[in-house]
């Protein structure tokens, strides 16, 4: 995994240190319409579109400090630049923690994970970063510093700003300060996982969940070559067409019971080769599942998910699926030798229409700049929000000068 | 009859009986729950529908006029205030449950659904889940007046606001275009939903919601703990959140207010209390012990007299109608109030209801308060008589006070009621020139015309 931003054309990478400095940076840049691209750790360079206009860098590995933690009220404000593993020792150090899964945290930053707004197994219990993010400080294409929401977990003063930073890609203004609401840590995490052995018995064990009394985090179905890989020990029998996997945190008291509890309820309905780990283990089973590297996301209902990955294994036959079913999202890795230029076109005719005759939602993860990716392959059609987001586009960096071609937007 | 053109137009659009113009008939519609301003709309439409919505938003365009959506109109800020040569938008027959899949735990909503019409047929269908926003207005409060706001409630403290239970939006935009954000988050979209709950109908006006679905807990347990002093019941809040505990509610009643309760609904709470912790908790009946035996500990630490657990389901049930009543009750204690929301940090609680009370000594004005305590969420009511025009100054007066220390303390002038237009005037004190300006250029994004219920949220 490369975490440098050589794949870049930036001309310079400037280092500020506030949000004062970042403002002269981007007003300077507009003044000739250079582009800006912010730069946390470098992560995620991957995503999105290769982008081709020359530009400056805006390394934000200066603004990396803890800004105010009281601890008490479980909130904590920290600088954009701030890696999410430095964050998670602060905060583990009170008990407390943001339950995100975050692939890379040694180098992830805050104001990278907020400008991607991925998410991962523990969606399902937890959400996303974006229901975490309170308040935030950033400087938009005008070199204008401006603020959102706050520093308290409740607030309903003007429009959901978070909510419009997260998962906008730095192409509304670069990220300087952010505010999260943290979360006590649970005493106790376990897993339980058994084999599928047809989609039929998937769905109904998925189903037989909602109406169980115990309250998993994730549930995720794994396939193909990434279930042999998983580093878990578990049932893995021939034949079968999947592996589930059901994580449970909680009081001490609660992770045994649920997990007693869903081993009865899957013996009684005739699941067999039931296995389950506990604690360490299964931080490093999330942690596998957040680092595995897919080349697309697939969002659909939940109800949708088991028809989906039936009808991705016929297209696809040798791909891995990582399929958080709790929550309807696939990461679809595919063998290699689709990896090649086939594969824009396998996405065109068969992938993208599956997902929307689903009402699904599809992105490529990874597209190197050789392969032929289209914006459209890479993002999917327009849809309703479109003209929306380029009017707010059009108003917080009017001159198109940050993170330009990487989203939806045009170069 | 004849009528001026723009009712012409409604009324052939939406039908003569979907259409309000009678001057008298108007009057009704002239405040929400906020009733210090009042102003009569030019119309009053009830759509059927989100091409009715549509169509009404194209006619207003057509003839320069503004509209204002409202649910039930329990909105404590003027968020459904009448504007200027305004159309009131009413969502109230737009009241269909479309959609409820268990499968996916989600509902889909018109937006005159009520809050608790919901849960009640969740509950008639024995389907294990509830909708978890509920505001203490949830039996008159519309979903889309929830939306609206991003309302709360008690059980917001460990299940969220209105934001982490919408899955998405039909809307009609400002050009009266009918878009749908959601109900699968898309990585190539900005969250157009989350941003347009909270906007007060400003972005657009819902015509469907889906809803997320939460889980019944297995179990709960509510206690009522009682302490002698307003300060001991505000530090054991915050040590109970600090302690990493998330009870499903943390509310606060003081003792100006458990009079009113106790007069209403004859609880049981002893008179001389200085103030009430309604303290819930829910989860695996295994996970319920030792969170109690926590709390019990940190009342009892703080010099609680009793904490007392409501022993049946009926008791349960009218110690929350005492908490989600208390507001009303305070009919007995004077003629009007005005109910504020603020929000400090939570460790900021005793210095803020220490503050309050000052403040109400400094006026001369009785404030009584309720809190989401849990959250830092303050209430407080303050007393007048609306006979007595200075008294009502005083009160004003003492209510911006209140504001202004919840942003001294590094709060916010509202945590589910909404700015409406009762808390314009704080908009420039909580943000910056450029913060407003990044609101604005959300408004006009959404909305260039500006018809959709102008002069509410962003101060002009």
């Amino acid at each position: 995994m490369s975490f440098h931003p050589t794949e870049l054309p930036l001309q310079e990478i400037f280092t500020p240190g506030d949000a004062a400095e970042v403002a002269d940076v981007v007003r300077n840049a507009g003044k000739a319409r250079t582009a800006v691209y912010p730069l946390g750790g470098g992560t995620q360079m991957h995503y999105g579109m290769p982008p081709s206009r020359p530009g400056v860098g805006v390394s934000l590995e200066k603004m990396n400090r803890l800004v105010d933690y009281p601890v008490a009220d479980l909130t904590v404000t920290v600088e954009a630049g701030m890696t999410f593993a430095a964050l998670s020792e602060v905060l583990a150090k009170n008990r407390q923690r943001l339950p995100l899964d975050v692939p890379w945290p040694e180098k992830a930053t805050l104001g990278g994970l907020t400008s991607v707004g991925g998410s991962g197994p523990r969606r399902f219990g937890y959400g996303s970063l974006r229901d975490y993010l309170l308040g935030f400080t950033a400087v938009d294409g005008q070199g204008t510093v401006f603020s959102g929401g706050g520093r308290v977990v409740k607030n309903a003063a003007g429009y959901n700003l978070p909510r419009l930073m997260a998962g906008s890609l730095g192409t509304l203004g670069v990220l300087t300060q952010l505010t999260f609401w943290v979360r006590p840590v649970p005493e106790r995490a376990g897993i339980l996982a058994c084999d599928v052995p047809d989609w039929a018995t998937g769905e109904k064990l998925l189903a037989d969940l909602l109406c169980s009394p115990v309250r998993p985090v994730a549930i995720d179905l794994l396939l193909g070559p990434a279930r042999q890989q998983a580093p878990l020990l578990g049932p893995k029998a021939a034949g079968s067409a999947a592996c589930l996997y059901v994580g449970f945190e909680g009081a001490a008291a609660e992770v045994p019971w649920m997990l007693e509890t869903l081993r009865a309820e899957w013996s009684a309905a005739g699941v067999t080769a039931i296995s389950s780990v506990a604690d360490d283990s299964v931080a490093r089973f999330w942690h596998w599942q957040t680092e595995f590297q897919a080349q697309a996301l697939i969002r659909v209902l939940p109800s949708k998910l088991v028809g989906l990955l039936e009808s991705v294994k016929n297209i696809v036959p040798a791909c891995s699926l990582i399929a958080h079913a709790g929550h309807g999202e696939v990461r679809l890795a595919a063998p290699v030798e689709a990896a090649s230029c086939r594969f824009p076109t396998m996405f065109r005719a068969q992938l993208r229409p599956l997902v929307a005759s689903l009402g699904g939602a599809l992105t490529v993860l990874s597209c190197s700049a050789d392969a032929g990716w289209s914006r459209e392959d890479v993002w999917g059609p327009r849809g309703d929000a479109f003209a929306v987001m380029q009017a707010l586009k059009d108003r917080f960096d009017p001159e198109n000068i940050l993170n330009p071609a990487r989203f939806v937007f045009e170069e | 009859m004849t009528f001026p053109p723009l009712i012409q137009e409604l009324r052939r659009a939406l039908g003569g009986e979907n259409v309000i113009s009678a001057p008298s008939e108007l009057a009704v519609y002239d405040c929400d729950a906020f009733t210090a301003r009042r102003r009569r709309p030019e119309a009053v439409v009830f759509p059927r529908s989100g091409r009715d919505v549509a169509e009404t938003v194209r006619i207003a365009l057509r003839h320069g006029v503004s509209i204002v959506p409202r649910g039930a109109g329990t909105s404590l800020a003027g968020g459904c205030l009448p504007g200027e040569c305004s159309l009131l938008m009413m969502l109230s027959r737009m009241n269909r449950i479309l959609e409820i899949n268990l499968r996916d735990r989600t509902a889909v909503v018109e937006p005159g659904v009520l809050n608790l019409q919901l849960t009640t047929a969740l509950g008639r269908e024995k389907a294990g889940c509830h909708f978890a926003p509920d505001p203490s207005s949830q039996g008159a409060s519309t979903i889309g007046g929830n939306v609206a706001t991003n309302a709360g409630g008690p059980h917001t403290l460990k299940y969220g606001v209105t934001v982490n239970h919408v899955l998405g939006v039909e809307a009609v935009l400002g050009d009266g275009r009918i878009v749908q954000f959601g109900p699968v988050e898309d990585p190539a979209a900005f969250d157009l939903s989350g941003l347009m709950i909270g906007s007060e109908g400003t972005l657009g006006i819902v015509t469907k919601v889906w809803v997320r679905l939460t889980p019944d807990p297995q179990d709960h347990r509510a206690f009522r703990a009682i302490f002698d002093s307003l300060e001991d019941a505000s530090n054991t809040v915050t040590q109970i959140i600090a302690a990493g505990i998330v009870p499903a509610a943390l509310e606060l009643m003081d003792q100006g207010i458990l009079g009113a309760v106790e007069a209403a609904f004859a609880f049981g709470f002893p008179a001389d209390a200085g103030a009430v912790l309604v303290i819930e908790i829910d989860g695996l009946t295994v996970g319920l012990d030792p969170q109690e035996e926590q709390i019990v500990a940190l009342c009892k630490k703080n010099h609680a007299r009793e904490v007392l657990q409501a022993s049946t389901e009926r008791e349960r049930e009218l110690l929350w109608k005492c908490r989600k009543s208390a507001v009303g009750a305070t009919g007995r204690l004077s003629p009007s109030y005005i109910l504020e929301d603020g929000v400090v940090p939570r460790t900021q609680l005793p210095r803020i209801l220490g503050r309050i009370a000052e403040i109400g000594r400094k006026h001369q004005i009785r404030i009584v308060n309720v809190a989401h305590a849990g959250d830092g969420n303050v209430h407080p009511i303050l007393l007048y008589d609306e006979r007595d025009p200075e008294e009502f100054q005083r009160a004003m007066a003492a209510g911006r006070e209140v504001l202004d220390e919840c942003l001294a303390c590094g709060g916010s002038i509202t945590a589910e009621h909404g700015v409406g237009v009762q808390k314009l005037e704080f908009m420039p004190r909580q943000f910056t020139p450029a913060d407003l300006a990044a609101l604005r250029h959300v408004k006009t994004a959404f909305d260039p015309a500006g018809v959709l219920n102008p002069g509410k949220l962003i101060p002009s």
